[in-house]
């Protein structure tokens, strides 16, 4: 079973509807083609946990920092952008992984390129785009055993 | 009032000397493009580490290009970006500008990146007139900004999602046309039928805003629909959609605010057809506009320089335990 979407306006709220069913210390790995939803769908993420500020694209920086409400003990959105680095050294020298363990959930684009450095531990949602509509579904080791994430998978 | 002026907050590092008056006594900018020539091709990944082999040599270079003794130069502060950009990349910079302002006994300045952008303008129109609004388009930024003086500035709007450069760029990789993407599409879309591909207009409300991502995911779309597109039919589309937006908030703007002139500033300024829009918008307001050379556009330390020496002489000097901040937003600096 997966998640479909038919709108960019469903997209987001499918983030907000995700938001709930994270914990702090997830790190979840997006992916999909170039305008798949990517944005819309954080920002639907944003705005579940809490986020007031406008979330725009990480790409320049590669790491933005959003304070969230701390709802469930989540207190710091990480919103990463892995597409402009040129070695998963660098992608290590963000880590992300220890940056989480202090109350932050991490939402990484194009994070399947640096899968290896994140390990097995994380949650994958890939957006598949056909026409408007979205097809979002939910892998990794630690959306195994989360009740909330089986409608996704 | 003479200051050096370091950065390194992204792929670029340079070092400048900016004197009163808006004038550029020196200006060295090494790209990472460049290391690849000095170095044989071995060139480490890290951008960070990339700065650290060259702002020695550049900032000794900058100094002696303005006459100074590059082991005691004649200069009254030390500018240099804090933020916004790469952590590792700002740091290169912020500390060795901390190791000259102590070493030298020089004070420091910390400059914000876009607030340098702002005077690149000045140094090379130093005749312009406030109230000055800026048009910053870059790979990281898209905003539009008043500027009562020099210094003294209001962002009007800016994008709610990618900055315009960063979709030139993500399209242009799309595409296959390499990075950064804002040449090779300018390029193409010169051959190219703008008409082709029948991409929405974004943000048409009255707000100031931007937003490009949607554009980026009408582009994927449409073409994945049209095998018979030429590279150049969507290399022209796109860039048409792009310069309409930032052209209309131009406008929008000019209608809100009363301004003596109009400025391009960051990346996207090098756009030839943005910069045919902008002398049209201009002409047709009874306007001047400022548009910036290729060098001035793209990040240099003549601009940090020029924003130093604006905070140097009202006293404003930062302490020598300053720290990084890549999220630095324009709206914090005053």
């Amino acid at each position: 079973m997966s998640r479909h979407c038919a709108s960019p306006e469903a997209t987001e709220a499918a983030g907000e509807e995700f938001a709930r069913l994270l914990e702090p210390g997830d790190v979840v790995l997006l992916s999909g083609p170039l305008g798949a939803g990517k944005t819309t769908f954080v920002k639907g993420v944003a705005r579940g946990l809490g986020v007031r500020e406008r979330v725009t694209s990480p790409t320049f920086t590669v790491v933005r920092e959003h304070h969230a409400d701390g709802a469930r003990g989540i207190r710091t959105l990480l919103h990463a952008d892995v597409y402009r680095l040129g070695s998963l050294d660098e992608v290590v020298d963000l880590a992300l992984g220890e940056l989480v363990e202090e109350g932050a959930v991490a939402l990484v684009e194009w994070g399947e390129v640096a899968a290896a450095v994140f390990g097995e531990d994380v949650i994958t949602l890939e957006i598949t785009p056909e026409d408007d509509a979205r097809t979002l579904r939910v892998g990794g080791a630690a959306a195994r055993d989360r009740a909330g994430l089986a409608a996704w998978r | 009032m003479r200051v050096l002026g370091i950065e390194t907050s992204c792929d670029e590092t340079a070092a400048a000397v900016v004197e009163s008056g808006w004038r550029v006594a020196s200006s060295v900018v090494e790209s990472s493009l460049e290391i690849h020539r000095d170095y044989g091709g071995v060139v480490p990944e890290l951008a960070g580490r990339a700065h650290l082999t060259t702002i020695g040599p550049v900032v000794r270079r900058a100094l002696e290009g303005a006459g100074l003794d590059p082991h005691d130069p004649a200069i009254d502060a030390v500018a240099v970006t804090s933020g916004p950009g790469l952590i590792g990349s700002l740091l290169v910079g912020l500390s060795a500008a901390k190791a000259y302002a102590l070493a030298w006994e020089r004070p420091l300045v910390a400059v914000n990146h876009l607030e340098g952008h702002l005077f690149a303008p000045l140094l090379e129109a130093p005749a312009l007139r406030f109230p000055l609004l800026t048009l910053l388009a870059s790979g990281g930024h898209t905003m539009l900004v008043l500027q009562r003086s020099a210094g003294e500035h209001e962002v009007l709007g800016e994008t709610i999602d990618d900055a315009a450069g960063e979709a030139y760029d993500k399209i242009a990789r799309w595409l296959g046309l390499g990075y950064p993407g804002g040449p090779p599409i300018d390029r193409l879309a010169r051959e190219g039928d703008a008409g082709a591909l029948r991409l929405p207009a974004s943000m048409l409300g009255p707000g100031l805003d931007f937003s490009f991502s949607g554009l980026k995911t009408a582009v994927v779309r449409q073409v994945g629909a049209r095998p018979d597109l030429g590279v150049a039919d969507v290399a022209a589309s796109f860039q048409a959609a792009v310069v309409e937006q930032l052209t209309r908030k131009l406008a929008g703007a000019l209608e809100r605010y009363e301004v003596a002139g109009l400025a391009l500033a960051g990346g996207v300024a090098a756009n030839g057809q943005l910069r045919e829009a902008v002398v049209a918008l201009a002409a047709d307001r009874g306007l001047e506009a400022h548009l910036p050379s290729r060098e001035m556009c793209t990040d240099n330390a003549a601009m940090i320089a020029a924003a130093g020496l604006a905070h140097a002489a009202r006293g404003d000097y930062a302490p020598l335990d300053l720290p990084a901040d890549p999220g630095w937003s324009l709206e914090a600096v005053h």
